[in-house]
């Protein structure tokens, strides 16, 4: 086994984290439910004084609970990691040779994610599962792509997000590989050093 | 030069393993709870404190060291190696699952970081580390003895050396040696120090010596040991010729060069390191000596 090998560690949580950063989906689909008015018959009737039925695919109840589970569960482990970091001084120092802001990653969230699945039916099986089935795959992409970080959370709380890249020391022993910090400072200077906590073994955390 | 480091300002402690790779060795860093990190500190608090209890000597590579000193080279010298390397390395690469495979680890480090970017790396050979693994360890889990199924992994009580930025202060010279992998560095020097020795000493012909240091790190050692300390020096032709006479290490003279006899290339240089000694104590008994270890008498 060599370093040369990706280790990233930590598979679990950054799936976990993943899925926290997918929250907004749930929070829409939670308010759109799948349920859909039954027909244009029903709509006529409605225009007599009835209430409109509606059908839907799975209930409101369960729905709404799975959607808020995985809305707060994820986040509420990512905080959790972020906790266990700062109690077990889980930190390293990130050494910036270069750093670059990617607030660009958020655009790709936005397309990859919330546009296209908001759009979709949820209203019969086949387009539930093929919706399902479709964001499983975002998920495992974004969970072997390391894109755990990508989370409104974060821009929420006035963090920014930035890929930095160890300096070219000529040291045989440094590390090459690049690291996600997540920092409130809005710049982040070549040559830094900055002590953060270990969210994943490529994620870090700086109050 | 005492080490200035301060071990109660320290804001980051970092663990780590030296493996051997296919490509030689490589270092990785593990992640640890805050009880390691106060056990690593203990630990570099212990070897300071073991480290004050005696004189700091330079490191010579021929020298023969007790199992505890204090022995100071250089962290930009020729025998820091791969240390200096690891003392400076940044984001060393991270493997959480490096103690999965024990075999290849050859030891184990912590880097103490203050908030002034200065650093502090400790080093500890991995014999006990990996020794307990061969263990049978028992617990107390109820009224009843248990073995211990997991793997356990034993911190030792000091480090072999520490670094700092000006110098590698070394506890035990036996594991300095290992680590930095001397005998690799002085024998790949020995073309160097041959050429550093040949302009200090242009009445010696190094021909026989340099294939000899080239094969056997002893002489390697000694005559790295000569170039670092200056010991070659303003030294006579005359008085080397007489030295290695009195000490048996055989010479001869081809067109005005000094060239010790072939079998003699070691005891040659031995000569040069002051190494080498006669005393006559006893009337008609000449006795010769090797000295493994030797210090400068003060005041002599």
């Amino acid at each position: 086994m060599s370093t040369k090998e990706k280790h990233e560690g930590l598979s679990l949580a950054r799936l976990i984290m993943v899925l926290g950063s997918i929250s907004p989906l749930f929070i829409l689909w939670a308010i759109r439910g799948t349920c859909q008015v039954q027909n244009a018959y029903c709509q006529t009737l409605n225009e007599t004084g009835q209430i409109p039925k509606e059908s839907c695919l799975v209930p409101n109840l369960y729905f709404v609970s799975v959607c808020c589970a995985f809305i707060v569960l994820p986040n509420a482990f990512l905080l959790l990691r972020r906790w266990t970091a700062h109690k077990h001084k889980d930190a390293r120092e990130i050494v910036v040779g270069k750093a670059e802001d990617h607030r660009d990653h958020l655009l790709v969230y936005l397309f990859a994610m919330l546009l296209p699945f908001y759009a979709s039916n949820l209203t019969n099986w086949r387009e539930f599962s093929a919706t399902v089935v479709a964001v499983c795959f975002i998920v495992f992409l974004f969970w072997s792509c390391n894109l755990h970080y990508m989370n409104l959370l974060f821009a929420i709380m006035g963090y920014r997000i930035f890929t930095i890249y160890p300096p070219d020391d000529g040291n045989p022993l440094s590390g090459r590989e690049s690291v996600v910090l997540i920092t409130r400072r809005a710049t982040v200077f070549s040559g830094e050093r900055i002590p953060s906590y270990r969210l994943s073994n490529t994620v870090f955390w700086e109050d | 030069m005492p080490i200035t480091f301060d071990l109660a300002a320290v804001n980051l402690v970092e663990f780590g393993v030296g493996r051997e790779a296919a490509n030689g060795v490589e270092f990785v860093a593990i992640p640890t709870d805050d009880d390691i990190q106060s056990a690593l500190q203990d630990m570099a608090s212990q070897t300071v404190a073991a480290l004050s209890k005696h004189d700091e000597v330079a490191f010579a590579p021929s020298e023969k060291y007790d199992s505890v000193e204090n022995v100071v080279t250089a962290t930009n010298g020729e025998y820091a190696g791969v240390l200096a390397d690891l003392h400076r390395a940044e984001m060393l690469p991270m493997l959480a699952t490096a103690l999965n495979d024990p075999e290849p680890i050859f030891c184990y480090f912590a880097r103490l970081s203050r908030a002034d970017g200065t650093r502090l790396t400790c080093v500890r050979r991995a014999t006990q580390f990996k020794g307990i693994l061969k263990s049978r360890l028992i617990q107390v889990i109820t009224d009843a003895l248990k073995i211990v199924e997991e793997r356990t992994f034993k911190l030792d009580n000091d480090y072999d050396l520490l670094i700092d930025d000006d110098n590698i202060h070394i506890l035990r010279a036996s594991g300095f040696v290992v680590l930095s992998g001397i005998e690799a560095v002085v024998l790949a020097a020995v073309p160097q120090n041959i050429a550093r020795l040949q302009v200090n000493l242009p009445f010696v012909d190094f021909t026989l010596i340099s294939n000899y240091a080239a094969n056997h790190s002893r002489a390697a050692k000694v005559l790295a040991s000569i170039c670092s300390e200056g010991e070659a020096k303003d030294v006579s032709k005359e008085r080397l010729i007489a030295a290695c006479q009195e000490c048996g290490a055989e010479v001869q003279i081809v067109v005005d060069q000094v060239r010790p006899q072939a079998g003699h290339e070691l005891s040659f240089l031995m000569v040069l390191d002051r190494r080498l000694f006669r005393v006559q104590l006893v009337e008609g008994q000449i006795e010769r000596y090797q000295a493994g270890s030797r210090r400068l008498v003060q005041g002599a």
